[in-house]
């Protein structure tokens, strides 16, 4: 691909010393304090995060908890009311540059139906100022990356669905950017649609080292695709970090699964029931050689679940009762999610 | 109605058909008014002309006091009449402001009052102005005159053909038409 | 909701280019463009037949059959020029294609200018098919650069005002059946005076009505300039109204409502 020049650094002076933070090595995206509202309502209370290039960063939370908004502040589609934020070094203030340096591909992005796929991308690329020469490698190359140079003179009116997020996402890389936001970029696609799509932003944020901010209520992609995770509630970030991390700090998972003979179920209940970090075992209902057992609440990384399954474990080893299998339940994205914004 | 007023107002026209310029005959004689001696007298400029429909020209008269007292308050109308059958004279299309007042004029003495004329219709038509006191007691018949009429042929160049206008009216929206074809199957050629 | 100022070191002038050259190509190749004219030139076909075959008509109707064109031909032509500008901004809005021209870093200023002389293009071509049309009409009565001539100035007044008002409520309505509505409905209220008989046209506050209602005052100058044989400055005054309002919508269509330009649309709605 042809590659524009980057703005010189006349055009692009050094931030005044309160933005310097956000010039930290690797640091392509940092908001402080966001807060957003929508005449009385408030829709970002007290956002906060970073993110690093080369990352892709899950943007959870329920409906109405402020993904969207957090994009379009970020993006400078809507001013915040509060709060400061710098995409690739560049503060806030200069929105204009901000825009030349992100690619968005919106939640509900509509398309022209009259205008074929290179119309549609040779068009933005003018718009991002790129000669037509230019621009005409450009959305060559593009719809090449994203797997739709067999369409280019397609009217766009003719694209599916996963076509249509793919010209998106191709669209949001044609200024090359620092950050690409993506919001809820596989909405409406089919299983296989959905992958293409998170494979996608996995090569994009590895080839080009961009960051990529990637909007989602399914944490199955969360798990999946990104490196670091942020979870909203009511226009908060309630977490951050790896998925691990968040798993590990929202909700230790509480309850697992042995499967004994059926025969010596009740001896392994009473094992289990004597068991040091045990709750509760109980026979699980409608498996008749399983045992669910609930884990203490305990908050010490030392006594991690995994740790007090094994002592459960070889506790009924020792009992001369063999585990058959067992399931750990808990250890999930999805339940720290559901912690975490249980309550509205 | 006078011998003489009756003999000017009967038209004799074998002017040719002029290509774009009017053709204009000599001054014609002065016109008189009313029973009682004249006080006014209304000359035109020309006796005939010539012209195309849609042609303008300026029509000049001389209002004259021939009495022996000073008058005052007199009004000049313009007035077109057809001498065509079946063609309907609006004045007030022929001419925008028919209506003019003469000044004052000592006994002698005369104003010149001019008029712009549209040839508005094809045919044969008597131009001719009047001259009407404003409703003082003391014009009331010496003010009162009427000069000898203007003889005015507009001919009528056909230009419209009805099989042309049906070859704009079909062909230039079909034209377009094809235009649009064509321009969206070029385009979905291109899209294949 | 806060909405974003304008980026201050965009080329406004090449962001207009651009801008314009895609939505000419998307009206005229690919979109309404050409169907319109088809059916612009219909319209005149219609009338031109009918006042090219009626024999009976006198110069001077003939010159009200030619003014009569060039008033449809203005009314039509403002008109298609506005419906194309009352869709610009709040048709994105509704299609959903907004917020992406909203993210590149395009000024406001050039998305609105762009798009209103994409739209005007729509009175300049109905103004070059109406062109034919008005030389046959008026060859016979020498009209025919009276007619063009008062065509060009004070038709391409009145279409400036229309198309940048319906630039003006495209950016503010919030959604596009609205920004239709108003901008359809503004047009029939100014133009709805010029039905008035005559008689009712007389007196001193008839005429500043008149005179400050740019459709009106347009109309009186052509019809002056066609019928009547006026000179071209005989009557100027009557264009103060179509001129104020071409120049004032304009700055209101491309420097003052960009600044509302918003993904949800603002005042109106």
């Amino acid at each position: 691909m042809a590659a524009e020049p980057r703005p010189t650094p006349a055009d692009d002076p050094a931030p005044p010393p309160d933005q310097r933070g956000a010039r930290s090595p690797g640091v392509t995206l940092e908001a402080r304090g966001l807060r957003a509202t929508y005449g009385s309502m408030v829709a970002l209370e007290d956002l906060s995060l970073t993110a690093r290039a080369g990352e892709v960063l899950g943007l959870l939370g329920p409906n109405g908890a402020g993904k969207t908004t957090a994009i379009r502040v970020l993006t400078t589609l809507v001013r915040p009311s509060a709060g400061t934020f710098a995409v690739a070094g560049v503060p806030h203030t200069r929105p204009a540059e901000i825009r030349r340096r992100v690619g968005v591909l919106p939640e509900s992005a509509g398309y022209p139906e009259s205008q074929t796929a290179t119309e549609f991308l040779r068009y933005f690329a003018r718009l991002y100022g790129r000669s037509r020469a230019a621009a005409a490698a450009a959305a060559e190359d593009l719809l090449a990356e994203v797997g739709l140079a067999g369409r280019a003179s397609s009217p766009i009116a003719h694209f599916s669905r996963g076509m249509r997020q793919r010209l998106g996402i191709a669209r949001a890389l044609i200024c090359e950017p620092s950050v690409v936001f993506l919001d809820e970029p596989t909405l409406g696609l089919d299983p296989a649609g959905q992958a293409q799509v998170l494979r996608m932003v996995e090569r994009v944020a590895r080839e080009r080292d961009v960051t990529v901010v990637l909007s989602t209520h399914l944490l199955a992609e969360v798990e999946d695709v990104c490196s670091r995770v942020a979870i909203l509630n009511r226009g908060r970030v309630v977490a951050d970090g790896t998925v691990a991390e968040v798993t590990r700090r929202a909700a230790a998972p509480r309850r697992g699964r042995f499967r004994v003979p059926s025969d010596l179920r009740r001896r392994a209940l009473a094992v289990l029931a004597r068991a040091d970090g045990m709750d509760d075992a109980k026979p699980a209902e409608g498996r008749p050689d399983w045992i669910t057992v609930t884990l203490d609440e305990v908050p010490a990384i030392a006594t991690a679940p995994r740790v007090r399954i094994d002592g459960a474990a070889r506790a009924l080893a020792e009992a001369g009762i063999p585990v058959l299998a067992f399931e750990l339940d808990g250890a999930r994205l999805s339940d720290a999610f559901l912690a975490m914004t249980a309550e509205r | 109605m006078t011998r003489r007023r009756g003999v000017a107002l009967a038209l004799a026209l074998a002017c040719p058909a002029g290509a774009g310029a009017a053709s204009i005959a000599p001054p014609a004689a002065a016109a008189t008014g009313g029973d009682a001696p004249p006080a006014v007298r209304v000359a035109l400029d020309h006796a005939r002309v010539s012209t195309r429909l849609g042609a303008g020209f300026g029509l000049g008269s001389t209002i004259t006091n021939v009495g022996r007292r000073p008058l005052a308050g007199l009004v000049a109308h313009l007035n077109v009449v057809s001498l065509t059958n079946g063609v309907y004279v609006d004045p007030e299309d022929w001419s925008p402001q028919r209506t003019k007042n003469v000044p004052a004029l000592a006994p002698g003495r005369s104003a010149r009052i001019g008029w712009r004329v549209n040839a508005v219709n094809g045919g044969r038509f008597a131009v001719y102005v009047v001259t009407v006191p404003n409703g003082s007691p003391r014009n009331a018949s010496a003010g009162l005159a009427i000069g000898p009429p203007l003889g005015l042929r507009v001919t009528e160049r056909r230009v419209f053909n009805s099989g042309g206008v049906v070859f704009l009216a079909v062909g230039l929206p079909g034209l377009l038409g094809l235009a649009t074809i064509g321009t969206r199957a070029r385009r979905r050629r291109a899209q294949r | 909701m806060a909405t974003v100022a304008a980026p201050s070191r965009s080329t406004a002038a090449r962001d207009t280019g651009v801008v314009a050259g895609q939505e000419l190509r998307d009206l005229w190749l690919a979109g309404r463009g050409l169907p319109l004219m088809v059916a612009f030139s219909l319209l005149l076909s219609v009338i031109t037949y009918l006042g090219a075959t009626n024999r009976s008509l006198n110069f001077l109707e003939r010159r009200e059959t030619v003014n009569l064109t060039v008033q449809v031909a203005v009314a039509v032509g403002a008109l298609l020029a506005m419906v194309v500008a009352g869709d610009a901004i709040s048709g994105e809005r509704e299609r959903g294609t907004l917020e992406s021209l909203l993210l590149a870093p395009v000024s406001r200023r050039g998305l609105a200018a762009g798009k209103l002389l994409a739209a005007l293009s729509l009175w300049l071509a109905a103004l070059v098919v109406a062109g034919p049309y008005l030389w046959f009409l008026a060859r016979g009565v020498g009209a025919f650069t009276d007619a063009m001539g008062a065509a060009a100035l004070a038709g391409t007044l009145v279409a400036v005002t229309f198309t940048a008002l319906g630039i003006v409520i495209s950016s503010l309505a919030r959604s596009n059946r609205l920004s239709l509505s108003v901008s359809l409905f503004t047009l029939l209220a100014l133009y709805t005076p010029t039905q008035l008989p005559a008689g009712a046209k007389q007196g001193w506050a008839a005429e500043l009505l008149l005179r400050v209602n740019p459709v009106t005052a347009a109309e009186h100058y052509i019809g002056k300039v066609v019928i009547n044989q006026h000179g071209w400055t005989q009557d100027a005054a009557w264009l103060l109204s179509p001129l104020v309002g071409a120049v004032a919508l304009t700055f209101a269509a491309v420097v003052v409502a960009p600044r509302f330009m918003s993904l949800r649309g603002s005042a109106l709605g």
